[in-house]
């Protein structure tokens, strides 16, 4: 360990990863020996081993490049839209005990149960009543009264409700920025997802924007468990229970947010979170 | 001009042309970039000088054919000379219930008698024709009733040998243009009703588009969103070799092909079917526009960004739910310029419908008749011997005309949806 | 510890069970979709499948079949027997002299009146009317003893021969079909006849069979004239009235010759217009105004520009219903093509590549010499060779300005570099092209003509794709091989 600290933390061979600590809380989901291979071969993740936590937020956190959106999107099979990329080990659902990267399970009922908000807003080329509505729309459902309800309803846990409910037939591309980055969150919330991913939400917002997402995110957490990979590791620590450090596809250390931003036990942590590298 | 082209320059043999520079003297290669600068300019604008081309070409013989036709009109001889009286007007169309027919009695200068029954089709609304009215060829100017009256007299009594008395000139009027759906220009009783041809072209039309359209849109589809780029990489191109067999031999395939089959079809649900149809030409034509159709849309539908693409498969939608509730949306302007210019391209087909549609311009909506689209009469006028400056040379271009006008619609339609999509992502 | 996994409630199993059973159904119909694209797709392509397959069984054999015409491009009389020409020995009855051995001969006989079967393998004269399409219509046909030539025999029969054998025809069940060996006949001159024979010798030729008596001598051919036949196929043939024996020989040169004056004017034009477009047009109303106009002539239906062909090439500037009006009236049809084409080409470039050449102090028009034009070429070519083929296989604008349908000649006959008055004879030259006689041929309502223009469909349609397949492997290989 101590000789870690001392060591360029570029060289991949002078790190070793601290092996993460149960945690109190009820488990949603827990990933195990997880490894991810892209379709060139890469090996994007090593080895990962962490804990999420039921209605809590974890946030992944790593300089670009460390993996950290790849796992994300493990979460939800995003990376079965592209040919030939692979996943080895065990991301566990609970309470059901399913192995979330499993080729038994299908993708598409994952992706229904797990939602995901992207980096840049990426509302729908529609109204913003449909937007909203597009999940239930791809469910099937079209009970008139049901949708309304639910589409309200998610508008209103997205904080957006006030601001739209006199132009739900108004383009979601016509809303700002920060508007429609919580557009994209009603959205996924409007089919009660069970794990609600966030991918870097607020990089392509301004601060006033970013705050609404991240007092957003805080509300969110009492009734779904949320994993967001940030850049900004104020923002981690503003609105993180737990954090997991990735670096160069491992997963450095993962803890309560408050230990790791105050006395991480790895070395390689406390670089990163000294503005030493990343 | 030698100094410039050979690089050397020489005093005094500066065109004042050149010596628009800022600095005054051209060097050399400022000469030399100059002249490289003007051809390159004159080809570009070769094609504005093109447009202007076929629009002056089509004016000049569409003018005249609005204007006045001097026409050689029989009438019998066994009357002796002109003029005719008209001696009794047994049904006047003024009062009668047609307004179309009447039977005249007519006498020549020799006092002989002779009954007339005049028939005016579509091109006079109504005559008056009165007892004691001339009939005097010699006088017939612009008159439209006079030529209807001429054209009845040789009909009705021409039976010996008819001889050429006089000049009638008359005029196409837009009126009857527009108006009239029987195009008859190589007929005695000439008819210029346009909408003969412009319903056989839409007809052949809606039929291709019928085809190509939903054909192109799903293949546009699967070939962005289901299947692999290298596969694409080979099914694209070799489907633009749809498009690119010489429509000749689409219309031979259409004749000879796919009439019969039709025909065989149309004998088991009882319809039938004659050798010339625009159901076969507009089948086949819809299937040489289809890479046309298929190939825009997928490159509107591929240029929607893979954000809006992973959004929905985050949503847990299935790849057709992603295509037609994210993509088709998002790609709709180009998809509908893909559509246009499909449409644009049908209806400037020529040889398809020329071969297999028929050469009889029938004002119809049924594609299991035979018709002639615009594109088709022009072609099928031009086959034979037209002298230049007759009707039928007119024709052609009146034809062109409206042609030009019905594709630079949708071509124009088609550009501005297609550049706005462009500027929205 | 909450690594255990909690207890299932019982409500959740059932909300999951229904999710998996809506999925399953939202599946199966993107599987459905799945299918149906691919299938489309399939079908669209079997379609150009089914076009090749008419097209071959139609004109296939068209294509191949070879037939003999006279030195001046014409098919044998009908009232000719054609055969090879030969010296003849001495025999008892006749002295040295030529012999002709007819081509094996169809006998066409009606069924019942004149039943040929018990006469198989037997040698028998035969009378009737040569027809059109090389057979005879028989009138009589009996078993004749083997007699030495020379014999005369009653009757004057066209020919003397062996009965191979005998089928039904394939379409008229009134006719049977025998195929017949014929004998060598001796040829017998006129006395004033002016014929070479000897320069005949191992020729194939057509024989006037001239006039006879009720008697004649067995194996003797009286003959008129004498003609040398050439063999020619779909493809040397000129063009003729008998559908069995068109060519599209003078269709070809003029499909060449066309081309040529198109590629002439369309090439050097469209990549000036698309580099003075991409290089030089400045932002202007004028630049928008030519983008929009050749955005738009390319969307002009070419029976347009058959009308402008007719109104300025013919009656404006008086060039005539010829080679050169009908390349320039395909050369601005084609123009919008290579100048879209050479823009694509040349946006392609990173603007680093002139900046860098700007920087070295090249100028606007070195630059373009030296890095855009070289480096575009690949795909300027891909632009040039699909422009040529929609050239190749265009007819429309073609009937208007007057190819001809029927022609004794090809725009080269009476070429000759060594007379300047000629020189620019094939390009005033009546012509005629490939697609306008398929054209033609297909508006005839015999069956043969149809073949000949299934046949011209084959040699056009192999024309334009393997042009487009030569594009398209350009266009690929630029693709891979250019990296910017």
């Amino acid at each position: 360990m101590s000789t870690a600290s001392t060591a360029a933390p570029q060289s991949r061979t002078s790190y070793s990863p601290t092996p993460a600590a149960p945690i109190e809380d009820k488990l949603k989901a827990k990933v195990h020996n997880f490894n991810f291979y892209y379709g060139n071969g890469f090996h994007a993740l090593q080895d990962i081993n962490m804990p999420i936590a039921e209605h809590k937020v974890t946030a992944l956190i790593g300089p670009s490049g460390c993996g950290k959106s790849t796992l994300l999107r493990s979460f939800n099979r995003m990376h079965d839209l592209y040919a030939k990329n692979k996943y080895a080990g065990d991301i566990t659902l609970y309470p059901e005990n399913i192995n979330l990267v499993g080729p038994e399970l299908d993708p598409i009922e994952i992706r229904m149960r797990v939602s995901m908000v992207f980096q840049k807003p990426n509302p729908f080329p529609k109204s913003i009543f449909e937007n909203v509505a597009f999940g239930m729309r791809v469910r099937g459902e079209n009970n008139g009264a049901y949708v309304r309800e639910r589409v309200e309803k998610a508008l209103r846990g997205a904080a957006l409700w006030d601001e739209v409910k006199d132009k739900l037939d108004a383009s979601g591309m016509a809303l700002s920025g920060g508007q429609q980055q919580r557009l994209c969150i009603a959205r996924a919330l409007a089919t009660d997802p069970e794990i609600l991913l966030f991918d870097e939400p607020t990089a392509a917002l301004d601060p006033i924007s970013t705050a609404k997402v991240e007092d957003l995110v805080v509300e969110l957490k009492k009734t779904v468990t949320i994993v967001i990979v940030t850049h900004n590791m104020q923002q981690a620590a503003r609105v993180a229970d737990y954090t997991a450090f990735m670096y160069l596809g491992k997963l450095i250390e993962f803890d309560v947010t408050n230990k790791i931003f105050t006395t991480p036990s790895n070395p390689m942590t406390e670089q990163y979170l000294t503005g030493r590298f990343g | 001009m030698s100094s410039t082209t050979s690089g050397i320059p020489t005093a005094g043999d500066q065109a004042p042309f050149l010596d628009l520079t800022a600095s005054g003297v051209p060097t050399p290669t400022r000469m030399k970039e100059r002249i490289i600068e003007t051809l390159l300019l004159l080809a570009g604008v070769s094609s504005v000088i093109i447009t202007i081309g076929i629009v002056v070409v089509l004016l000049m013989e569409t003018i005249p054919f609005f204007g006045r036709h001097v026409e050689e009109i029989a009438l019998p001889s066994m009357h002796g000379t002109a003029p005719y009286t008209v001696s009794a007007v047994l049904k006047n169309p003024g009062d009668a219930v047609s307004k179309k027919d009447a039977l005249l009695e007519v006498t020549d200068a020799a006092g002989k008698m002779t009954q007339v029954l005049t028939h005016f089709d579509g091109q006079v609304r109504s005559i008056n024709v009165k007892v004691g009215d001339l009939i005097d060829p010699s006088r017939f100017t612009a008159a439209d009733e006079i030529r209807e009256l001429s054209h009845a007299v040789k009909r009705t009594l021409a039976e010996g040998a008819p001889i050429p008395i006089a000049d009638v000139t008359w005029r196409v009027r837009l009126t009857d243009f527009f108006g009239d759906t029987q195009w008859t220009p190589a007929f005695a009783d000439k008819r210029f009703g346009i909408w003969a041809l412009i319903s056989g072209t839409v007809v052949t039309t809606l039929v291709a588009i019928f085809v190509a359209v939903p054909v192109g849109t799903i293949s546009a589809i699967w070939l962005s969103e289901y299947c692999k780029s290298n596969v694409r990489e080979v099914i694209k191109p070799v489907l633009e070799l749809l498009s690119a067999v010489p429509t000749v031999v689409y219309g031979y395939f259409a004749l000879l092909a796919i009439t019969p089959v039709l025909q065989t079809i149309g004998g088991w649900v009882g319809i039938d079917i004659p050798g010339f149809n625009m159901m076969s030409a507009g089948l086949v034509m819809g299937v040489m526009i289809i890479p046309y159709v298929a190939s825009l849309s997928e490159d509107a539908m591929r240029s929607v960004p893979m954000q809006l693409r992973e959004g929905s498969y985050a949503m847990g939608a299935t790849r057709v739910q992603t295509a037609t509730k994210v993509i088709l949306p998002a790609a709709f302007s180009g998809v509908t310029a893909a559509y246009i210019l499909g449409i644009a391209r049908a209806v400037g087909e020529t040889m398809i419908v020329a071969i297999a549609a028929g050469q009889m311009p029938t004002f119809t909506a049924d594609p299991t008749d035979a018709g002639q689209t615009l594109t088709a009469f022009i072609v099928g006028i031009s086959k034979g011997d037209t002298p230049r400056g007759s009707l039928e040379y007119r024709t052609i271009y009146v034809c062109g005309l409206v042609l030009l006008m019905m594709t630079l619609f949708f071509n124009v339609a088609g550009y501005l949806i297609r550049k706005r999509y462009r500027e929205a992502y | 510890m909450a690594d255990q996994p909690q207890q299932q409630s019982p409500a959740n199993d059932d909300k999951i069970a229904k999710l998996r059973n809506m999925i399953a159904k939202r599946k199966r119909f993107d599987l459905l979709f799945n299918v149906t694209g691919l299938t489309l797709i399939v079908l669209s392509l079997s379609v150009l499948a089914a076009l090749g397959g008419k097209l071959i069984y139609d004109g296939g054999t068209r294509l191949m079949e070879t037939f003999e015409v006279t030195p001046w491009g014409q098919a044998p009389g009908y009232r000719d027997i054609v055969g090879d020409f030969d010296r003849a020995p001495a025999t008892d009855k006749l002295a040295a002299g030529y012999q002709v051995t007819p081509v094996p001969m169809l006998l066409k006989t009606v069924s019942g009146t004149l039943d040929p079967t018990p006469l198989i393998g037997k040698r028998v004269a035969v009378k009737g009317d040569l027809s059109k399409d090389g057979s005879i219509s028989v009138d009589e046909m009996r078993a004749i003893p083997d007699s030495p030539p020379g014999e005369e025999i009653s009757g004057n029969p066209t020919l003397v021969g062996i009965i191979e054998d005998v089928r039904p025809d394939p379409k008229d069940p009134n006719l049977t079909h025998a195929r017949i060996d014929p004998e060598p006949m001796r040829v017998i001159f006129p006395e004033d006849n002016d014929v070479k024979a000897d320069d005949l010798v191992g020729q194939r030729v057509a024989v006037d069979p001239g006039r006879r008596g009720r008697k004649a001598e067995v194996g003797t051919i009286e003959a008129r004239s004498v003609t040398p036949l050439k063999s020619q196929n779909f493809l040397t043939g000129m063009l003729s009235t008998n559908p069995r024996e068109a060519g599209m020989f003078p269709a070809l040169m003029g499909t060449l010759m066309v081309t040529i004056v198109t590629a002439l004017l369309t090439i050097p034009m469209g990549v000036a217009a698309g580099v003075y477009l991409e290089e030089y047009a400045p932002k202007n109303w004028l630049t928008n105004l030519i983008e929009i106009n050749i955005a738009n002539l390319a969307g002009v239906p070419s029976v347009i520009w058959g009308l402008l062909g007719l109104g300025l090439f013919i009656a404006l500037l008086g060039l005539g219903e010829s080679v050169m009006t009908a390349g320039l009236t395909l050369g601005l049809l084609v123009l919008p093509i290579v100048i879209i084409a050479t823009r694509e080409a040349i946006r392609a470039i990173p603007s680093t590549i002139r900046e860098a050449s700007i920087g070295l102090g090249a100028t606007k028009w070195q630059t373009v010499r030296y890095h855009v034009l070289p480096y575009s070429l690949g795909g300027i070519l891909t632009g040039a060779i699909i422009a040529m083929s929609r050239a190749v296989g265009e007819t429309a604008p073609l009937v208007l300005v007057g190819a001809a349908t029927y022609l004794s000649a090809t725009p080269f006959d009476g070429f000759a570099l060594s007379s300047p008055s000629t020189w620019g004879s094939p390009l005033s030259s009546e012509f005629t092209v490939m697609p306008m006689l398929t054209y033609h041929w297909v508006a005839q309502p015999e069956h043969e003509w149809h073949r000949a223009a299934a046949a011209g469909s084959i040699v056009l349609v192999a024309f334009t794709l393997s042009m487009n397949a030569v594009a398209i492997y350009f266009r690929y290989r630029l693709r891979r091989n250019i990296k910017w």
